[in-house]
């Protein structure tokens, strides 16, 4: 049965963890010559929410992490960031979802797209064209990352549904 | 994972590689152009070794270096100093970005910055 109590319960929980593992995630800084290369997991709250709950369901998670953690650690700057990678990625993934890819492949696109729309904030914040340089190696390390990603996301979205019907 | 998803990844990193491989070639620059936001500070020749500190709008502060090893972020009073954790850049088209500040260095192959700094 999908009761929508049941929904809220599961978004509220992906919401906290969301916002804890990105918390966690911003002290594991991988130190090459571009800045900012994460792993992304919070991105698998989104994923679970979206495969799970379905696009507004996911929405709402994905709205209240980046303004939650920005208001509770990062800070303006970083929310427009977010908001860029944020909304470019998610509406990446829905398109990609309806085009039949699996949770991999959503996640591999949302995590580059996520990348992209991160850069064209550079873009407009900073005002240069050479930040556009990134894309290439952001693009990379963004599949590797959604991989990594969608497997975790995967493995949860399966054993969620195992335990609870929805 | 289905075939589409292959697919897809395969594209995605294909294409980047690509861009890569035709930008950086690994070649050791000559000078390092700073700009901060989109106006251009100042050129650097990295044969010489020297300090400089660029103060931002934003009250931001950014040390850079010029060693052996190329340019680096000395110190940085930004919030997180990922641009001092990249560590040095030396070769051709390799960039290094202080996203809070908008300090952008960018390795070129020429020696003089006359030209760009023109037309500007």
């Amino acid at each position: 049965m999908r009761s929508r109590s049941k929904l809220i319960g599961i978004c509220a929980i992906m919401t906290a963890v969301g916002l804890i593992i990105g918390y966690l995630e911003s002290f594991l800084v991988i130190p090459i010559s571009v800045p900012g290369i994460r792993l992304g997991l919070a991105n698998t709250v989104t994923l679970i929410c979206l495969y799970l709950c379905g696009p507004v369901y996911a929405a709402i998670v994905l709205a209240l992490r980046i303004i939650l953690s920005s208001l509770l650690f990062s800070g303006p700057v970083a929310f427009i960031y977010s908001l860029c990678g944020a909304l470019l990625s998610y509406i990446g993934m829905l398109v990609l979802k309806r085009f039949d890819f699996s949770v991999y492949g959503v996640s591999a696109g949302g995590a580059v797209l996520h990348n992209a729309g991160q850069i064209a904030a550079a873009y407009v914040l900073i005002g240069n064209v050479y930040v556009f340089d990134y894309l290439p190696v952001l693009a990379i390390a963004g599949v590797t990352a959604g991989l990594v990603t969608g497997m975790v996301s995967d493995i949860i979205i399966k054993r969620i549904r195992r335990i609870t019907e929805i | 994972m289905k075939k589409r998803d292959l697919v897809l990844i395969a594209i995605l990193i294909i294409i980047p590689a690509v861009f890569i491989a035709a930008r950086h070639s690994g070649r050791r620059g000559a000078s390092a152009y700073v700009y901060t936001g989109s106006t251009l500070y100042g050129v650097y020749d990295l044969a010489e070794h020297q300090e400089f500190t660029i103060e931002s709008e934003n009250g931001i502060i950014n040390e850079i270096a010029v060693d052996d090893d190329g340019i680096y972020m000395k110190r940085a009073t930004c919030p997180n100093r990922l641009c001092v954790k990249c560590g040095h850049i030396r070769n051709n088209n390799e960039s290094l970005c202080c996203a809070p500040s908008g300090v952008l260095i960018v390795i070129r192959s020429d020696k003089e910055g006359e030209y760009d700094a023109v037309t500007k």
